[in-house]
């Protein structure tokens, strides 16, 4: 058989195996045993899958680096900080800056004679937000602000 | 529900919001997470980034965790697919180590055909890297499926009943398995061990 064959076990294959691994009831380990005691190819084989089994101990894995359950929570944390900035503050600085790029082409239209004023009413409307747009900003970028968000959300509010 | 398992109820604490539960449970399972990523990608770096992965999705799904099953058993089941993606992307990538020396047949050289002037015991951890390699290389050709039981099975002292649960499989199918595979890793693996129980006996 090639070595890139798949092995084509039986029944009494998966038995012998499922025998060393301790996974069959007290009857078919006994009917394995009845057969091992009778079949001196039947044991030699056993053995041999044994080997196998047992030589595979030298694959060995590493183990975890020193701060791994601190990096893991560091990690929490910014995504944390990162879904806050995404879900909460983001949007409300992208709002900002749209209208203040309204804003921006209102006031160019008012220098160019032939194009409509803006309106007190719109200024007024947005004028919190403008007002607030700094802040917005230097607050998306400012990790303890976004902490306090956080927190904040689970507040019974 | 698995109310006994240390593990369920440090996964409830988690899921309450518990930061101390899973920086317990972290340092419980880091190590088998570990291993387990490790055996799909052998590269420490790359482990350690999706063992990292493993615990983030644990957190972020927290408030979905049912405690139905043993807690380990939904572990297994994230490690073994971030595992198998990352085989299969590092497969896609080509990006394999130098493959051991073969016959023209494409059968791996017995060790005793390679060329090795060095002393007796030089000579002898030579051929315990030497058999290691070969082992590993046993493990990683298996199939996905045989491969991710054979991991749970040998490495993580698993059952079936476990193994199935994790590959969504019957009990049945999962002894078959492993038969299949440990019948495939001893073929493979029989040049080797006959030449080491050759040694042995001298």
């Amino acid at each position: 058989m090639k070595p890139t064959d798949d092995p084509q076990p039986n029944d009494a294959h998966d038995d012998l195996v499922a025998y060393l691994d301790g996974e069959l009831d007290a009857a078919a380990r006994a009917r394995v045993e009845a057969r091992l005691a009778a079949d001196p190819a039947l044991a030699e084989e056993l053995a041999a899958l044994r080997a196998t089994w047992d030589v595979l101990d030298l694959d060995e894995a590493p183990r975890a680096s020193e701060g791994f359950a601190e990096r893991v929570l560091a990690e929490k944390k910014r995504e944390g900080m990162r879904r806050v900035w995404i879900h909460r503050v983001a949007p409300i600085a992208a709002a900002a800056a749209l209208i203040l790029a309204v804003f921006a082409t209102f006031q160019s239209m008012s220098n160019d004679p032939s194009a409509a004023p803006i309106t007190e009413t719109e200024l007024a409307e947005n004028l919190d937000l403008l007002e607030d747009l700094d802040l917005l900003e230097e607050l998306g970028e400012d990790i303890e602000f976004l902490a306090w968000v956080e927190e904040a959300e689970e507040l019974p509010w | 529900m698995h109310a006994h398992d240390e593990d369920v109820k440090l996964m409830l604490r988690v899921r309450d919001g518990d930061d101390d539960a899973f920086a317990r449970l972290i340092e419980r399972h880091r190590d088998r997470v570990l291993a387990v990523v490790y055996r799909y990608t052998r590269d420490r770096g790359e482990a350690e980034d999706l063992a990292q992965d493993v615990f983030l999705n644990i957190h972020c799904t927290r408030a979905s965790y049912r405690p139905e099953a043993k807690f380990t058993t939904w572990l297994y089941r994230i490690a073994t697919n971030r595992g198998i993606n990352a085989m299969r992307a590092r497969a896609v990538r080509k990006h394999v180590d130098a493959p051991a020396p073969t016959t023209q047949a494409g059968e791996a050289v017995p060790l005793e055909e390679m060329p090795d002037p060095k002393p007796a015991n030089a000579r002898r951890d030579l051929e315990q890297r030497e058999l290691a390699d070969r082992v590993r290389e046993a493990v990683d050709a298996l199939p996905e499926t045989q491969k991710t039981a054979v991991l749970l099975n040998k490495y993580e002292g698993c059952s079936y009943e476990e193994i199935a649960q994790v590959l969504d499989l019957s009990i049945p199918a999962v002894k078959s398995l492993l038969s299949r595979a440990r019948m495939r890793i001893k073929e493979r693996l029989a040049p080797y061990l006959q030449r080491e129980g050759e040694r042995v006996s001298r």
